[in-house]
């Protein structure tokens, strides 16, 4: 309803995207521009004036990541301020739930956030050159980029309208007992054992590979590397519902990740979710220099870079496992050794 | 010139043409010159003849029409816009005419101006800084805004900011227009005592007193944009 | 981060060489802030007020409904009703609305079990001056202070008002604290006898029903039981009445909030305008950057910087500002607007709430389109060639 833009909240989440998109689109069209008239390894004062219209693009792109990681966080936070509007609901998760496009429009925002993350990796890695034979692409990469900023906004404007404060919305705990009443196996992949191993082996093997990378640069290590940071996520979130979300609310079935993001809980859903985007887009960053190896040219260049990536991904994992780990550890050590689960 | 010096500066028949009214107007035409470490050049032609445009080249800031130029052995004529600001941070130091120190600023801030990208003098930078503005009689300036100091001052100023990377190549572009001839000779020792430090020095100018100094290791003329045999 | 951190030393040496366009978009932003941030805090404080008082009520209201308007519901369906799964109990309530000419208006009349110890202990919580009615008075009766200075009354002052063909004497034994003036401006609290009497509430019968639910989550269920029980009541629960009040808040907040939308843009217009001009001084500036081994980049986050610590120094002193009117001065004027119509207004003693995540609401509205717009201001003075803009033909 129009009326929801009322909202301040709301407003605020919608001028955000807004200008993040309005970035995202600045800077393809000012890209497309500058790529028909570009002219690699020519050094002509025309060439000169491109290239410093370049590096405004990409300040453009910069800004336009910060915001839409900032508005990852803007997603939970306006979501967890409706709570109070529309009956049922508990906390983000029944706000977003009460649209059809709630989860849509977070899953866009994660992959937009990402997508401008890993164009940025794309330049940097082109300013490292030293001439520079990445431009073309990287400017072309701006289009899907582009559209994905775009396809955000369309989300959130539709996520905007779309709420209706008279409906009764649902907590994630009914959707976990009706996964249960029909087998799901989803409810088997949330198990605290199983998941708890898959999100401990896959962050640990992520972090491993990208330590090894910073270590030894290498086409197999930063591709092995970008895989596990690329799946990571999907193979950690289980563990974040299934093992990390009850040892941190203190109940078996409260398997809700924003609930994570709430102070009771320490806000630990900041750190964690921050270090899984770090580690997880730096990660997928070393497959994009490796795409580009060939055409860049310079492997003393793209092993320099794939250290940087290496380190930072590997830091971003580490992240994912302590903030995993702690809150176990401590109810562990409160509890005096007595399982959240009962018996496991 | 020392022949088994290597050489610092050289162009290889650079010539920039401008776009004018219809046609084109050509500031430089075919100039060649090889400058050897530790040595001071003076490019002397009246105004207009392409001194600035030549300095201009030379640090990378514009791109020749044609033709190259190479700074210690690296040919940077072809490098991106993004590399060629690392010449002026790394390999050049320059002092523009009229001084180019911005206003509002202290003398120690446009000295440390060109560290602040890369995160602010460290702590050898700033030992460097300081201990150029004590040799160059400027401490005692350090906080004076620089549109407070006269015109010598400034010309120090301007050099010790040059010289504050460290870098082993300084262009200056007429250092002595606004200058009595007591700060002439005072400018004139401290470029003789830096080119006795090794570093490689080519100073623009119409000024007799500078290019008819016998202690000058060379003396090009520009005239209209080439360079007199 | 090192080169962050210089660059943004830079910035702030540069904003205060340009002082005066820097105040001046700095003061516009502030004006622009106190205002988008004086309506966010008054709407969450108000908010938390009323989600910190519904604590206290009911779960389920019943009400009987007689031609569709509220009438009185008889004490005798407690029993039916407390006799379901999942009440705990159910309390007959006396209130109802006196209307005064003199005021124009309608204060609200509440009657309480004076006798009963836990009703005592809960209420002494929020009187200021004086005391309760005894057990067993009439004629005594506690107030909220705008009601009482509104009448001219002092604490054991009486005041005569007509009940039906009658009059009754009211003394004024207690006044309410003025923190909970929200909820108490325009009440006067009584016993349960002399409220039946003032509202003409006959015995038996009650102005509605308190239910207590073992599970407040089950409230739904609850009221379609009651509803079965006594078809043709209302039932009312918390939980509506909580979300109406956040709704109705968000709501008015917004509207305020767009009616300052306007203000916002013609300020992002300003900052455009005044950004755009580069002087040649600043041109020069730039060019010596540039020429002293500074990259487009640099400049245009130096740029950057710079106009994101306008933003801040504009909208940190707007927010501040906004904080002490609404908490301290008390928002006038703007009360009001969010309060709705009433002819006794509370004195607003709010407690303050406000939280990280309304500071960062208030920045996406208004530090971020303003560093956007900055944007192409500061490319315009960033991608220019140094050569040129030494020589002042850039």
């Amino acid at each position: 309803m129009a009326t929801n833009f009322l909202n301040l909240w709301i407003l605020a989440r919608v001028a955000q995207a807004a200008v993040s998109t309005g970035l995202c689109l600045a800077g393809a069209i000012l890209g497309l521009r500058l790529v028909r008239r570009w002219q690699a390894g020519q050094s002509s004062e025309q060439q000169l004036a491109l290239e410093r219209q370049a590096e405004l693009v990409a300040s453009v792109m910069q800004v336009a990541l910060i915001l839409e990681v900032l508005g990852l966080g803007l997603s939970v936070l306006v979501s967890d301020h409706l709570v109070g509007g529309i009956r049922g609901a508990m906390c983000a998760f029944g706000v977003l739930a009460s649209t059809r496009t709630g989860f849509y429009g977070l899953l866009a925002s994660s992959l937009s956030a990402a997508a401008c993350g890993l164009w940025v990796v794309l330049h940097r890695f082109d300013l490292r050159l030293q001439t520079p034979v990445l431009t073309r692409r990287k400017f072309a990469w701006l289009l899907p980029v582009g559209a994905l900023a775009l396809g955000d906004l369309a989300l959130v404007v539709t996520f905007a309208w779309q709420l209706d404060f008279k409906v009764i919305a649902s907590c994630c705990s009914v959707w976990v007992d009706a996964a249960v009443v029909h087998n799901s196996p989803v409810v088997q992949l949330l198990a605290p054992v199983p998941a708890g191993l898959l999100g401990v082996g896959a962050a640990g093997a992520a972090a491993l590979a990208a330590a090894v990378v910073a270590r030894q640069p290498g086409s197999a290590a930063a591709w092995a590397a970008s895989g596990l940071s690329a799946v990571g996520p999907v193979a950690v979130l289980p563990a974040v519902l299934g093992v990390v979300a009850p040892h941190v609310l203190g109940t078996p079935t409260h398997l809700c990740p924003f609930c994570l993001f709430h102070l009771q809980g320490g806000g630990l859903g900041w750190p964690l979710f921050g270090s899984l985007f770090l580690g997880s887009v730096t990660g997928m960053g070393l497959g994009v220099v490796e795409l580009n190896r060939k055409a860049a040219g310079d492997p003393a260049a793209v092993a320099a870079f794939e250290k940087v990536l290496g380190r930072w991904s590997a830091a971003g994992w580490l992240g994912v496992l302590v903030c995993g780990a702690f809150p176990v550890a401590r109810y562990w050590l409160q509890s005096g050794g007595v399982s959240v689960f009962g018996k496991v | 010139m020392k022949a088994d010096r290597p050489i610092m500066v050289r162009a290889i028949g650079l010539t920039k043409r401008y776009p004018a009214g219809r046609g084109e107007k050509t500031a430089l035409r075919e100039v060649s010159l090889a400058i050897p470490r530790g040595e001071f050049w003076i490019v002397n032609g009246p105004s207009g003849s392409g001194k600035t445009t030549l300095l201009g080249l030379l640090a990378g800031m514009i791109a020749p029409t044609c033709g190259e130029v190479q700074l210690d052995g690296r040919a940077i004529t072809h490098w991106r816009d993004h590399h060629r600001a690392l010449v002026r941070r790394h390999l050049v130091g320059m002092v523009f005419q009229e001084f180019a120190l911005v206003p509002g600023m202290s003398l120690e801030e446009n000295v440390f101006l060109p560290l602040v990208p890369q995160g602010g003098p460290d702590r050898a930078g700033r030992e460097r800084g300081r201990a150029l503005l004590e040799r160059f009689g400027m401490a005692a300036f350090a906080d004076t805004p620089v549109e407070r100091l006269s015109a010598g001052e400034r010309q120090r100023g301007a050099i010790i900011r040059a010289l504050v990377t460290d870098a082993p190549i300084l262009l200056l572009d007429e250092p002595t227009a606004a200058l009595d001839t007591e700060n002439v000779r005072i400018l004139l020792e401290l470029l003789l005592g830096l080119r006795a430090e090794g570093r490689t020095i080519l100073a623009t100018t119409h000024d007799r007193r500078l290019a008819e100094d016998p202690r000058v290791d060379g003396v090009l003329s520009l005239v209209d944009g080439a360079l007199e045999p | 981060m090192k080169r962050q951190l210089a660059l943004i030393r830079f910035a702030l040496g540069s904003a205060r060489r340009r002082a005066g366009r820097s105040f001046a978009l700095a003061v516009a932003l502030g004006l622009v802030t106190f205002a988008l941030s004086a309506v966010l805090f008054l709407t969450e404080a108000l908010r938390r007020e009323f989600r910190l008082a519904a604590a206290a009520l009911p779960d389920l209201t019943v009400q009987q409904l007689a031609a569709g308007r509220p009438a009185l519901i008889a004490e005798t369906h407690r029993a039916s009703i407390a006799a379901l799964p999942g009440v705990v109990s159910v309390q007959p309530r006396v209130w109802g609305y006196y209307f005064v000419p003199s005021l124009s208006g309608n204060f609200t009349v509440v009657g309480v079990e004076t006798g009963s110890e836990t009703v005592r202990r809960d209420l002494s919580l929020v009187m200021l001056k004086g005391r309760l009615p005894r057990p067993g008075a009439s004629g005594e009766v506690v107030m909220g202070e705008a009601l009482a200075t509104f009448l001219g009354l002092d604490l054991d002052d009486a005041i005569t008002l007509p009940v039906g063909r009658a009059e009754k004497r009211l003394q004024l034994v207690g006044l309410f604290r003025s923190e909970v003036a929200l909820w108490t401006a325009d009440v006067i609290l009584m016993s349960l006898a002399d409220a039946r009497e003032f509202l003409q509430v006959p015995p038996g019968q009650a102005t509605d029903l308190a239910v207590r639910l073992s599970t407040p989550d089950e409230a739904t269920v609850a009221a379609r039981k009651i509803a079965e029980l006594l078809p043709g009541a209302r039932i009312v629960d918390r939980q509506l009445k909580t979300r109406t009040y956040d709704l109705t808040f968000d709501t008015r907040g917004g509207l305020l909030g767009a009616m300052l939308l306007p203000a916002l843009v013609a300020f992002l217009v300003l900052a455009w305008d005044r950004l755009t001009g580069v002087g040649p001084g600043e041109r020069r500036e730039i060019g010596v950057l540039k020429a002293t081994g500074w990259r487009t980049s640099d400049v245009l986050l130096a740029r950057l910087w710079e106009n994101t610590l306008i933003g801040l120094y504009g909208a940190g002193p707007g927010i501040l500002a906004a904080y002490l009117y609404v908490f301290h001065a008390r928002a006038p004027g703007l009360a009001g607007v969010l309060l709705g119509w009433s002819t006794l207004y509370p004195a607003l003693r709010l407690t303050p709430a406000v939280d990280a995540s309304q500071v960062l609401v208030l920045g996406c509205l208004v530090v971020l389109p303003f560093v956007a717009a900055s944007l192409v201001p500061a490319w315009r003075a960033a991608t220019r060639d140094p050569h040129g803009l030494l020589r002042g033909t850039a």
